[in-house]
């Protein structure tokens, strides 16, 4: 138990360089994807915030203001490159990068996206691993430059 | 003129289609007023062969076709599609009079047939690829509303993928997580299942939407109503049977409509069968209320004028409009063949569209916003008249339905005919075209080149800026 506990909180100290979990925010509004990443990302000894709704995920980051936002693209309420232009141009924001997971995947939106200022684009289905490992990378690169 | 046959003039195989053919026999017998048996006891062949013939699925021999032509008053030739240099001269004009540019010179109408005697090569040339451009825009908005406008093919493609990756994340934390909690156990296993069976079921509609798109509608057919709208066309918006049962009574005529609509719904997807069968039932009601018959006589004593038409016949206008429409079909190539019919509701979404000949009507959505459908009113049958984007001067009468939805909801329909005003005809109205308001079918096919309205740029550089008022945009 306390052998895991600590395991957990090396692996999530891991890159962070605050001694503190990374921070998360997960905006997708399947209920079924969210609940698989972020009980993956809890695993690895994340704060996983969860909003399913766009309308309402802006408010959420400004609040929880993460180290990485994984932002769906095709949610209710507002679209995710609207999300993605809102935390670009916050400047309180700096230091959070955006993870855009989509189902689409085409060129137009990936060049959209890159546009937008997006750090990262992965399309669905995406493996578990290569999820996690995308996250970390990018939480150990924090601050670094990132090869989109 | 019949007889005087110049085979070769301009591009004279094009009469080796069948259906070609057969719609001309179709055409011309129904113009004399003959069924099919009585035309086929004529020339001693079954109506069975001749419906197939008609159908394009035989080609008629040549003695055959011989003795067709003379039962039905007309040279073999023109059965066959070769038409005489007067034929050839007409088309020139209506290829002329429907991308008139903007600026003289303008195509010298009146010269055609000339044209076509002394230089055949100029004159096919100039046919063809007349004919060519109209295909290959009528390509392109096909193609532009696929790309742009096909909600079916992206939100089902975007569900499909969305239940996958459920799928496969939740399956996958199943399978590698060995220190799962009971509770989280169930939780991904209950995601896993219903997760699964809505993969299968998205996965069979996208399949169900490409088997349909195989078939012989590759492009048109994108959403359940497209469907209904690409198969009204094929049969060209007549239905025999249910205009026989109209002329009995309302309920033979809805009766008529189910069956159409059982035999026809087969090839549609399951989403489009109920709209089908309502479209039909729609028919159905018009044929009972308003039989042809009727309507080609008031149309000859009054002419086409909506208004007193309704008035005479004591119809709603939408119903005049599509009766109008239904009898251009029936009449296969009288003049009412050129009306195109078209519905908005509220929202612009386009519910019904029948396309007239000549004429561009926008498919699923994003219509002109120009079009005066969107300013008819409930009150009275609204007549105007406009140029397209291309100059060719049309007119349209607009009409408001309200019809009773499922819940007894009031919906509004807009309905607006539309016709090509023949050159001759128009001419002398033609004073005020300079400011005539100019509409298109939408944006992205659209070559007026500023407008007040234009929601995105259109594929074609335009051609001309608008001399008309000169106002920039």
């Amino acid at each position: 138990m306390g052998e895991e506990d600590r395991h957990r909180q090396e692996r999530a100290e891991n890159g962070t360089g605050r001694g503190e979990p990374a921070r998360l925010c997960l905006v997708e509004d399947e209920m079924a994807i969210a609940e698989a990443i972020s009980f993956l990302f809890e695993r690895e000894g994340w704060q996983v915030e969860v909003v399913t709704d766009g309308a309402a995920a802006i408010n959420a980051v400004r609040r929880v203001r993460p180290d990485i936002v994984i932002l769906d693209l095709m949610l209710p309420g507002r679209s995710g490159y609207d999300i993605l232009r809102d935390i670009k141009a916050d400047p309180t924001l700096a230091g959070t990068q955006v993870l855009m997971l989509t189902a689409r995947g085409q060129e137009r939106d990936r060049e959209r996206a890159a546009a937008l200022g997006v750090d990262r684009f992965m399309t669905k289905p995406f493996s578990n691993l290569e999820l996690v490992g995308t996250v970390r990378m990018m939480l150990e690169g924090a601050g670094e430059e990132t090869e989109g | 003129m019949r007889e005087r046959e110049t085979g070769e003039a301009p591009s004279g195989r094009e009469g080796a289609d069948p259906r070609e053919t057969g719609r001309r026999i179709r055409a011309r017998r129904r113009t004399l007023g003959l069924d099919q048996k009585a035309l086929a006891a004529r020339i001693g062949i079954s109506p069975a062969y001749l419906s197939l013939i008609e159908n394009g699925r035989r080609k008629a021999p040549k003695a055959l076709l011989e003795r067709l032509a003379a039962a039905l008053d007309m040279a073999p030739a023109q059965l066959l599609g070769v038409r005489t240099g007067a034929d050839w001269a007409e088309v020139l004009a209506t290829l002329a009079a429907r991308h008139r540019p903007a600026d003289p010179p303008r195509p010298e109408i009146a010269h055609a047939e000339r044209l076509v005697a002394e230089y055949p090569g100029w004159a096919r040339l100039v046919i063809e690829q007349g004919r060519e451009i109209e295909a290959l825009e009528a390509r392109l908005a096909i193609l532009a509303d696929r790309l742009s406008g096909d909600p079916y093919l992206a939100d089902t493609l975007h569900a499909l993928l969305s239940s996958v990756t459920a799928v496969q994340a939740s399956a996958d934390i199943l399978a590698r997580t060995p220190e799962l909690a009971p509770a989280e156990i169930e939780r991904f296993r209950f995601n896993l299942s219903v997760e699964a069976r809505r993969t299968a079921d998205r996965a069979r509609a996208l399949l169900e939407h490409f088997d349909r798109s195989r078939l012989d509608r590759p492009l048109e057919a994108t959403t359940p109503r497209e469907e209904v709208m690409v198969l009204l066309a094929r049969h060209d918006h007549h239905f025999p049977a249910i205009e026989a049962a109209g002329n009995a009574s309302s309920a033979a005529a809805r009766a008529a409509a189910r069956e159409v609509a059982g035999a026809l719904g087969a090839e549609l997807s399951a989403e489009a069968r109920p709209l089908l069968h309502a479209a039909l039932e729609l028919l159905a009601e018009d044929a009972a209320a308003l039989p042809l018959s009727g309507l080609a006589a008031a149309l000859e004593a009054v002419g086409l004028d909506p208004a007193v038409l309704c008035a005479r016949l004591d119809v709603a206008p939408a119903r005049l409009f599509r009766r109008l429409v239904a009898l251009g079909a029936k009449e296969g190539d009288g003049p009412m063949r050129e009306l195109g019919l078209v519905a908005f509701d509220r929202a612009g979404v386009v519910l019904w569209r029948h396309q007239g000949e000549g004429l561009t009507l926008p498919r699923l959505r994003a219509a002109c916003a120009l079009w005066p459908v969107f300013r008819a009113r409930a009150d009275e049958i609204g007549h105007h008249r406009l140029l397209t984007d291309r100059g060719t001067p049309i007119e349209a009468w607009t009409a408001v339905e309200i019809r009773r939805g499922a819940e007894g909801v009031a919906r509004r329909i807009s309905w607006q005919l539309v016709r090509q005003i023949r050159h001759d005809a128009g001419h002398g109205g033609g004073s005020a075209a300079g400011r005539q308001l100019v509409v298109g079918a939408s944006c992205r096919l659209c070559r007026r080149a500023s407008c007040p309205e234009r929601r995105e740029p259109a594929f074609f550089a335009p051609p001309v800026p608008e001399s008309a008022s000169g106002a920039p945009d």
